[in-house]
């Protein structure tokens, strides 16, 4: 039982993994990565 | 387009900035104080309101909600706004939810010592003021989503989504691990008894270290950091895994506190597995954290802000290595109940909390003032003594814990206990109570450093408004629900659960029905899956904040029905022949007085299916023994031995002297006298209404039971003093010290043929 969930999560991580990858979008993950550094103006 | 200014409210930060730090000494200050207790009882003052057992709770509720507590808040209000460029959405919510919560904590500050107490850790507080607490969240959670709602900047960023979790199942947690039956506007009794209430209680107990003290400083980790590194979070990728995988893995790891007890095998087993499952995700949220500083490693020899960071999410890794690891059964059966768990709590707590806030509030003090931190020496020296305070602490308890552990579980070649008295293994381990007390006080001491060096830098400036002028975002093509929630990673999602749940169940009734709603689902997936041109499925989901917010909920939610339902159906299954019987309105009443005084806090009531634990205190406790405590007493620290099966070992006399004086029967022990019980009086008037209480909640109590409860509880408490009288011992029938005698001695006792309770088995 415990290895067969563990086998099951296993490949939910591997296909998560896959998913993830192939969804690319390098662009959107810089400009999240970069939302705290917006400028403010303090007074 | 149009241009729109926005005024940040920053003085809501400043203000639990404040409140975070005034109570963070006092609830340090408290421990130093129950640290000081376990070495030298006469620090226990011979007050009732300072003895151990008020106090210990006393400074977890502060640290843990008062410290930490508002700690995350003001990181929280100051990064939501900048993250979703919008004021907070009510100023008065704002307000509401400042002073509300400094009122809860004030009122926990008062009852706590009075003994107002529901008697279940990390959940002392009354049902008065859990109503009040579960009001202040929906306030600070409503707030919160109508910003979101009002929010500018369309995407979400990770440190949003440890919020949004945070809010959602803190409530969840606190909801449900608090519903109770009020006797009083000071006393309640919960609804979940013996083995159920522990599976709450710890399913609440370990999420609140999940998604109070973690979740939501993993999403200050997620802003600070990078901000002080001045370099983006390492992998926006990982933190998406580390998210999801996080929130969902926790909530099942609850029962790994309950390793060997009374609990179902198949749910310690589950709580295990999931626990270790948990080490990838944690450290995956480590990794990014420290990796974020990639290229600033320099900046850490003279910036007192990254170096604050750098070691509170080294601690956040070594605490989240050893968690796991004393979740293994084997490792867990050696240092359950010793002071190897203390060690890891507060490697977790003064390393990853505590210097986490010390990082966020020496980078954010500066900056809400308008000015620069009054002394980079005073900060670099509360790292130093913060350091070797926390070091010399948790190798203390580490060795303490292995030592006792190994003492406790010692048999001779003959099979015999090595040390059969239980004083002995606090004798061997009474030095590294010192040096627990001298480590916690090096770290008093470095975050007294940081208060006078923060007043200093608040002095040399004046609170500043951060404006921040942002174009109205255009309006974007509206992407139904529908398609994310039929679609292809939820159709994966769907079939990894109902593989698990129709292999755990062998149930070919599940699995036909699993099998027809899978085709639906895969169909309607397929239909519905995104466009040519579309974004990333999550891309999408991080615009839609109330769907990710359901997403989550739908996530921690699974963990708990899966573990609950089963145990929960248990009530009707536990067999009945040899379960525990109700108890008499006396020991109720001295049941009582035992929750009042915190003795979970130091004695167990759970003898583990292990020999250490059988050779000592007895037969290993059952299911149906408990089935009528409300709330369970299994405890989770043996300062002092075991006492389910106590009843009836020592004649009531032992008792007597050992309330009054713990080291006239045990030499060397540091348990405070409860003399002021002697002249205590018991409040008969409640005994009924407690009786009538426990009878609404399933006790199979007699209807004569609540008439009759004074006159039995006169009846027995003066049985019980007439015995210790013909002994030379006078205390009073109607005496607090003669209730819990009667309590103590009927514990595991299933026969109660010494007290006339007015309830046998033919009844």
């Amino acid at each position: 039982m415990l290895i067969f969930i563990s086998f099951v999560f296993m490949v939910g991580a591997i296909l998560a993994f896959v998913y993830s990858v192939k969804s690319g979008e390098a662009d959107h993950a810089d400009r999240l990565a970069l939302m705290p550094f917006r400028e403010e103006e303090k007074k | 387009m149009k241009q729109i200014e926005i005024t940040y409210d920053d003085r809501i930060s400043r203000q639990f900035i404040a409140a975070s730090i005034i109570f963070g000494l006092v609830g340090m200050l408290v421990g130093v104080l129950a640290a000081a207790q376990l070495s030298f009882f006469q620090a226990n003052l011979g007050t009732s309101f300072l003895s151990f057992g008020r106090i210990r709770p006393l400074h977890t509720n502060a640290v843990i909600f008062a410290f930490v507590g508002n700690m995350i808040f003001a990181g929280i209000y100051y990064s939501t706004q900048r993250l979703l460029k919008a004021r907070m959405a009510s100023d008065l919510l704002s307000q509401f939810h400042f002073w509300g919560w400094q009122a809860i904590i004030l009122a926990a500050a008062i009852t706590l010592p009075l003994g107002i107490t529901q008697g279940k850790e990390y959940a002392e507080l009354e049902w008065p003021i859990d109503l009040a607490i579960a009001i202040v969240w929906v306030a600070f959670a409503v707030n919160f989503f109508w910003t979101l709602a009002r929010r500018r900047e369309k995407q979400l960023y990770v440190a949003i989504w440890f919020y949004i979790a945070t809010i959602l199942t803190v409530a969840l947690l606190h909801i449900v691990n608090n519903l109770s039956l009020p006797t009083s506007m000071t006393h309640s009794f919960p609804v979940f008894a013996g083995v159920q209430g522990a599976l709450v209680q710890w399913w609440y107990g370990h999420n609140a270290v999940a998604f109070f003290l973690t979740t939501p400083v993993l999403g200050i980790m997620y802003y600070f950091l990078p901000k002080a590194a001045e370099r983006p979070v390492y992998s926006y990728r990982l933190s998406l895994v580390h998210f999801w995988s996080l929130i969902f893995i926790y909530i099942w790891a609850g029962p790994h506190h309950l390793l060997y007890t009374a609990l179902p095998d198949w749910a310690q087993s589950l709580g295990m597995l999931f626990s270790l499952m948990l080490w990838a995700p944690s450290w995956g949220g480590m990794l990014n954290g420290l990796l974020t500083l990639k290229g600033s490693w320099g900046k850490l020899r003279t910036d007192p802000v990254l170096k604050f960071f750098a070691a509170g999410v080294t601690f956040y890794g070594m605490a989240t290595f050893e968690g796991p690891l004393l979740s293994i059964k084997s490792v867990n059966a050696l240092a359950h109940y010793t002071d190897w768990i203390i060690g890891h709590v507060h490697a977790g707590a003064l390393g990853w909390n505590g210097f986490m806030a010390a990082a966020m509030f020496y980078w954010m003090v500066p900056k809400l003032y308008g000015t620069k931190l009054y002394s980079r020496a005073l900060a670099d020296m509360h790292f130093w003594l913060g350091t070797f305070g926390i070091i010399l602490y948790v190798v203390a308890m580490w060795v303490s814990g292995v030592t006792q552990g190994l003492m406790l579980k010692a048999v001779t070649a003959s099979g015999a206990l090595q040390y059969p008295s239980f004083l002995e293994t606090l004798e061997a381990v009474k030095p590294f109570y010192m040096m627990r007390l001298i480590g916690g006080s090096f770290y008093v001491i470095g975050f007294v450093l940081m208060i006078y060096n923060l007043w200093k830098t608040v002095k040399s400036g004046a609170p500043v408004e951060a404006r921040l002028t942002v174009t109205e975002p255009e309006a974007v093509a509206h992407v139904p629900a529908g398609r994310l929630v039929f679609s292809k990673p939820i159709a994966i999602i769907f079939v990894m659960l109902g593989l698990l749940l129709g292999f755990a169940t062998r149930n070919h009734g599940h699995w036909v029905v699993y099998l027809v709603a899978l085709a639906i689902t895969c169909v309607v997936a397929y239909a519905w899956s995104p466009r040519e041109g579309d974004y990333s499925w999550h891309r999408m989901l991080e615009g839609k904040a109330f769907l990710f917010s359901a997403f989550t909920l739908l996530a921690v939610l699974i963990g708990g029905i899966v573990e609950f339902v089963p145990a929960l159906a248990l009530k009707q299954a536990v067999p009945t022949e040899n379960a525990q019987r109700p108890y008499s309105a006396l020991e109720l009443a001295g049941r009582n007085i035992y929750v009042r005084e915190g003795c979970y806090t130091c004695h167990s009531q759970m003898v583990r299916s292990l020999v250490g634990d059988t050779a000592r205190y007895g037969e290993a406790s059952k299911p149906e023994e408990f089935i009528y405590d409300m709330p369970y007493q299994w405890g989770s620290k043996r300062t002092g031995p075991d006492l389910h099966r106590l009843g009836g070992r020592y004649p009531d006399l032992w008792h007597y002297q050992h309330m009054l004086d713990p080291r006239a029967t045990s030499p060397g022990s540091n348990m405070p006298s409860y003399a002021f019980l002697k002249d205590a009086v018991l409040d008969t008037n409640a005994l009924a209404t407690n009786v009538r209480t426990m009878q609404a909640l399933g006790v199979p109590y007699p209807a004569k039971a609540v008439l009759e409860a004074e006159a039995q509880a006169r009846t027995d408490g003066e049985r019980i003093a007439a015995g210790l009288k013909a002994q030379g011992a006078d205390v009073a029938a109607n005496s607090e010290l003669t209730a819990l005698i009667a309590y103590l001695q009927s514990l595991s006792s299933k026969e109660k043929a010494n007290v006339s309770s007015g309830i046998s088995r033919a009844e």
